[in-house]
Parts: C-alpha cells; structure tokens; sequence
C-alpha cells in the first residue's frame, strides 16, 4: 500500500473530529475505518485508498450521528500564545461558522486534508467541477465575511 | 489559497490529539502484498533509462527495417550488449550507489527485489528479441535461427561478463566498467564481422547456436552466483 497509513490516521481523525466533536468517537469512528478498509477481500492497489478511505468514513459518521445527534461538550484545545493569531482563529472560526456544513466540510479535505478534488467529488456524489465551483464559492465567503470583520 | 489562510484553517479545524493512535496502528492487520502487486511495485523502481534503451533501440530497429530496406542484424546486434548493461546495472544498483546495507534492512529482503526486477527486464528483452528477430531476418540473407544467435552472442556476452564484474568489484566504477565492456563487444562484434566474414556462412551455424547455449549458461551461472552473495551479505 502507497499511503502513509499514520499521516492518514491524523487526516481521518481530523474529519471525524469535524462531524462528530468528540474526540473518543471520532478516534473510535477512525478505527473503524481502517479495520474496514482492510477487511476488503478485493483490496487491490487501484491508487484510490484515499476515496475508500474517506467514503467509509464519511458513511460512519453519517450513521453515528442519526443514533447520537446530541450537541457534544466543548473539548479543551491547546491555544496559540500570539495575540494577534488567537484573534485571527477566532474570527476564522467565527467566520466559518456562518457557512454551511457542506462548505465546512469542502474547505477542510481540500485545504486541510489535501484530498484530491476527484477523490472529494467521488466521496460527496458530485462531479470534479462542482467541486472546485463549490470550494470556491465557500473560501469566497469566507474571504467576504472575514473582510467584514477586517481581519483580511 | 494564501499559505497564512492554509496554517490558520489548519489551526481551526485541529482536533485533540488522539490517544490511541500508536497501538492501533501496532495492530493494524495491514494486507498481505499479493506477488502480482510486488512485481509490479518493483517495476515502478527500475530506472527510466533502462526502459527507454530498450525503446529507442526497437525503434531504431523498426525505423531501419521499414525505410532502410536493408540487413539490419549487424546494426541491432551492435546494439543489443547496451540492452544487457542496462539490466546488469540495474542488478547492481544498490552495490553501485552504496545502498545495500539499507536495503537489507528494507521491508522485502533485496534476494526477492533482485529476482524481482531480473524477472521484469528479463520478459521485457525477451519480448524485444521475440520482435528484433523476425525484423532482422525479414531483409537479411541468414536464417532466422541464425539471425538469433547474431543477436544473442554479444547479449549474453555482455551480460556475462557484467554480471562477473558487479559481482567481483563493488563502487560507482563498476557502472562505468560495465559500460566499457558493453561498448567493447559491440565494437569487437563489428571488427569480428569484418574480419571474419567467413564465421558467419551457414556452415558455422552450429558454432553460433553452441556459443548462445554456453553463454546461456554461464549467464545462469553467474546470475545465482549473485544470488548467493546477497544471502551471504544478509547473514554476514
């Protein structure tokens, strides 16, 4: 297998975390991902680990969220010690907050992840072009809505 | 997207660190490599160059045989020791670079990467004799028995003598010794042609089709010589 299965474990986690804010069940939820992932009987290095990955998933929270919707308690994050970065990562949190999840969703595998747009496009069911349309319209925005608050 | 934007969108969706991490991953049931997946693997780290001699010199060979019109074996046959360099070299690789010692340590033991990779240029410049034969032959006035035994003499001659020198010399030298010795039985073969026209009449077929079988077999000789030393290499 190509991937670098630990830097995928962090990326997996990181958009567990996003769609479920809870830190157990989005490890939990990564786990599972992985065993599923290698429990395929026609696993076969096709050069698109990355969509499969992503897809189960996406599927699992998907799942684990209509059995658990409650809204979670905030988690503890480490917080940057520069002023001027922790007012700019509230705003952007702030800013990101008035986007839909989808938009959410967009901007965290395509700039956060890294994720290939064909891969993101396969994971969501929607073409390669509506992807890069759709992450556009979001960073515009956001671009827009951070303006708005001067912090561009 | 800006590289400040990217750090502080990175910085937003942080998650906690997760805390199971490490043992998960020691467990992992990771996927045996099918030997299909391993071959083909290996086929991604065997050098460019290595694959475009041999299209350069089909092409050379098709081109020749197309336009020229004319006896193309001693032209391909003059050729043909580069092709052999090219698979020797990339045998030795690791000897060549100083890298053995790493890749001993390597996740396939470098016995089934040499095999390996020996298997893959093995097929593929026995695909392109399968095809250089017959197009040699076409406009040339031996048979085509013979138009093989022209081909393959300096090959595994080549081969040979290369396969000897990796395996008896180690360092960057070796690359070029290799190449110098592909270069003298290409030159010999086209002095041997000239001035020994005579040993290439019909009546010396048997001699040809002799010399490919023991060069043959010195060529497998040598090749599990090499073999062997990588073993002797692991446990020494």
């Amino acid at each position: 297998m190509s991937m670098d299965v630990e830097e995928q474990y962090e990326k997996i986690y990181r958009y567990c975390y996003f769609r479920l804010h809870r830190r157990e069940l989005a490890e939990d939820i990564t786990q599972e991902t992985f065993l599923r992932f290698y429990a395929q009987d026609h696993y076969q290095e096709t050069g698109k680990a990355l969509r499969y990955l992503y897809t189960i998933a996406r599927n699992l929270c998907i799942d684990t969220y209509k059995k658990q919707p409650e809204e979670p308690l905030p988690e503890e994050m480490e917080q940057p010690d520069n002023t001027e970065t922790l007012l700019t990562d509230l705003a952007l949190r702030a800013a990101l907050q008035q986007l839909d999840t989808e938009q959410q969703e967009l901007l965290l595998l395509r700039y956060v992840n890294e994720v290939p747009m064909a891969d993101i496009g396969v994971m969501l069911g929607i073409s390669r072009f509506a992807v890069y349309r759709k992450t556009n319209r979001a960073l515009k925005q956001l671009r827009t809505l951070l303006r708005e608050e001067d912090f561009v | 997207m800006r590289k400040k934007e990217r750090q502080a969108l990175q910085r937003v969706f942080a998650a906690p660190p997760a805390q199971r991490k490490e043992v998960f991953l020691q467990r992992l049931p990771m996927p045996a490599l099918s030997y299909r997946q391993f071959i083909w693997g290996q086929m991604s780290y065997i050098r460019k160059w290595t694959w475009i001699v041999s299209a350069v010199l089909f092409s050379v060979a098709w081109c020749s045989a197309v336009w020229l019109e004319q006896d193309i074996v001693w032209l391909v046959s003059a050729l043909f020791p580069f092709i052999a360099v090219s698979a020797v070299t990339e045998g030795a690789k690791s000897d060549i670079h100083g890298m053995t010692e790493l890749e001993m340590a390597a996740r396939f033991s470098r016995k089934s990467v040499l095999l390996a990779r020996m298997t893959i240029l093995g097929i593929l410049h026995a695909v392109l004799l399968c095809l250089l034969v017959p197009l040699c032959w076409l406009h040339g006035s031996v048979t085509i028995l013979q138009t093989g035994a022209y081909l393959l003499v300096p090959y595994l001659l080549t081969t040979v003598l290369g396969l000897h020198t990796t395996r008896t010399l180690h360092g960057k030298e070796t690359g070029y010794i290799c190449m110098a010795e592909a270069a003298l039985v290409s030159v010999a073969n086209v002095v041997f042609r000239s001035l020994f026209a005579a040993m290439y009449l019909p009546l010396h077929s048997n001699r040809w089709l002799l010399a490919c079988v023991v060069l043959a077999l010195l060529t497998a000789y040598e090749y599990r010589k090499q073999i062997n030393q990588t073993e002797e290499l692991t446990w020494n």
